[in-house]
Order: C-alpha cells, then structure tokens, then sequence
C-alpha cells in the first residue's frame, strides 16, 4: 500500500495510498472477478506500522455496510460504467 | 494511458479522458452498482436490466441505500435524499502550538545546548561554592529553578511555535493520573 512492497523506513505519508484510494483498488478488482492482493510490511519488531493499520481499518470500515456488493460476488457483463469522454485503454482491456 | 493508477480512473483523468461512474458486482440475480461518488440526486445507470438493485455508494461509509426498481424507459433512479456527513470540524478555537526545529543544522546546536544542561547540576553547584552555601539550600534553588524554568518554556517554546499539540494539549494527553500517581506501594 505503500511504495515499497515491504516495510520502507524511508516512505513518507506520499508515499502511502489513501483508504480511499484502496477502498478504490479492491472494488475495481473484484468488479472485474478478481481478488485484491494487498501488501503490508511488517516492521522488524513484526510490529504492523499504524498507518498501514489504519488503512485496513478504512477498508474494514467501508465494508462493513457495503460488504454485501463485494464478498461473494462474481464480474459481471460490464465492470465500469464511464461518464462522457475517451475511455482510457487499461492493461486488462476491458472497457 | 495504459497504467493503472486509480486516481487517474475516478477522480482526475488527463483532460479530454472519462472516469469511471460506477463499478459493478453480480451476485445471483442482483447487479451491485457502487459509486466512487455521491452522484447527487440522481444516478443514471446505462445497460442494466430490469433486475432488484442496490446501490453502494463510495463516496463515504454509508448504509447500503435500498434503490426503487428501475424505471426501464429512463434508464435512472432517483438517489434517497440523505444528508452528506458533515465535514470535520477543528474543535473550539485553533490554540497555539509549540516551536518544532525543522532544520537539521539547529537541531545538532540544540543537542550541544543539551549537554550544558547535563552539567548543570555539577556546575552550579561550583559556582555557588561548596562552603559558602549549604548543600540543602543549594538543592532548593536547584530544584525550584528547574521548575521555574519549566515554566518559562512552556510560555514560550510550548506555545509561540506554530506546529504540534501546545504544552496544555500535552497536559491534557497525559492525563491526571500522571500527575497524581500515588507511590507505588513495594512488596
């Protein structure tokens, strides 16, 4: 979630994803049928860094009320709907 | 644009390129619709079929809102009118704050500083010399100084700064029980 896929001491909060960008990632992977994969880094005590702690907790907290449309779910025909403008080509070229 | 950065999918795309509305789930004979943001007082969902909806949105940590069933012919469904969270506030008024060193060049000369208050004991007490004045005045004066001295840069170093929680803040954090901890009985 952060720059590094382990625990980076130099990383700075801009480094970090917000929880709503996360929160972001995992309903754009699942609404094209995948899982989200999501590293954190421990830190060299195993200690998890409070603010990746606290981005959990921010997509815990989202899927509290919100779980039903991601847990169980499957992709389905579509898995965005785009406002008006040119559609970017993603790397999983789906519209 | 063949990245995927997130940021770019829903909230600022480049100048002339979409973003994304809504993503949607399937489960059974349910399509999910979820809203990176509050879309106002209508939502216009393009391709659904006529199936029970619910709509999640994003944009906050709200309830799942329970849509109407979708009127085919306009394709849309009017959004419940809930009011948005309000945003937070800073409580009562913005007090000041402590001087936080930022620079690495006045922090290493503060640590110097630092080491005359290591000595400062051994040679005040020099100072005052041993026979003149008694060892237990000297303590008094000792101990009352650094306590004044407290004082004084909490008024000044714990306030007039412009970063950080000020020195009552602090005094609030730590809590009464701090303060008042009452000797630890030995066993």
């Amino acid at each position: 979630m952060g720059f590094s896929y382990g625990y980076n001491r130099a990383e700075t909060l801009k480094d970090y994803h917000t929880g709503r960008e996360l929160t972001m990632m995992l309903i754009d992977i699942v609404s094209r049928g995948g899982n989200l994969l999501l590293d954190i880094g421990p830190a060299a005590d195993g200690t998890i860094p409070v603010v990746m702690e606290e981005r959990l907790e921010q997509i815990g907290n989202w899927l509290i009320p919100n779980g039903e449309a991601i847990y169980g779910t499957h992709a389905w025909t579509e898995p965005r709907q785009w406002s008006e403008g040119k559609v970017p080509v993603m790397e999983d070229s789906s519209s | 644009m063949s990245e995927y950065d997130i940021k770019k999918m829903i909230d600022t795309p480049p100048a002339g390129y979409a973003r994304v509305d809504a993503f949607f789930t399937a489960k059974a004979n349910t399509v999910y619709a979820i809203l990176p943001r509050w879309p106002g007082s209508q939502a216009t969902l393009r391709k659904i079929p006529r199936a029970r909806r619910r709509t999640c949105d994003a944009s906050r940590n709200g309830r799942i809102s329970q849509m109407g069933t979708q009127r085919a012919e306009y394709r849309r469904h009017d959004t419940p009118s809930q009011r948005r969270p309000r945003g937070l506030r800073p409580q009562g008024r913005d007090l000041a704050r402590m001087v936080l060193i930022q620079s690495l060049p006045l922090a290493i000369l503060l640590c110097i500083v630092t080491m005359l208050g290591w000595g400062s004991w051994a040679n005040t007490q020099k100072l005052a010399g041993k026979e003149k004045w008694p060892f237990e005045l000297f303590y008094w004066d000792y101990a009352i100084g650094v306590f004044l001295f407290s004082l004084i840069f909490a008024a000044t170093l714990g306030t007039l700064g412009s970063d950080g929680p000020n020195v009552f803040q602090n005094h609030r954090a730590g809590g009464t029980r701090l303060h008042l901890a009452p000797p630890c009985s030995a066993e």
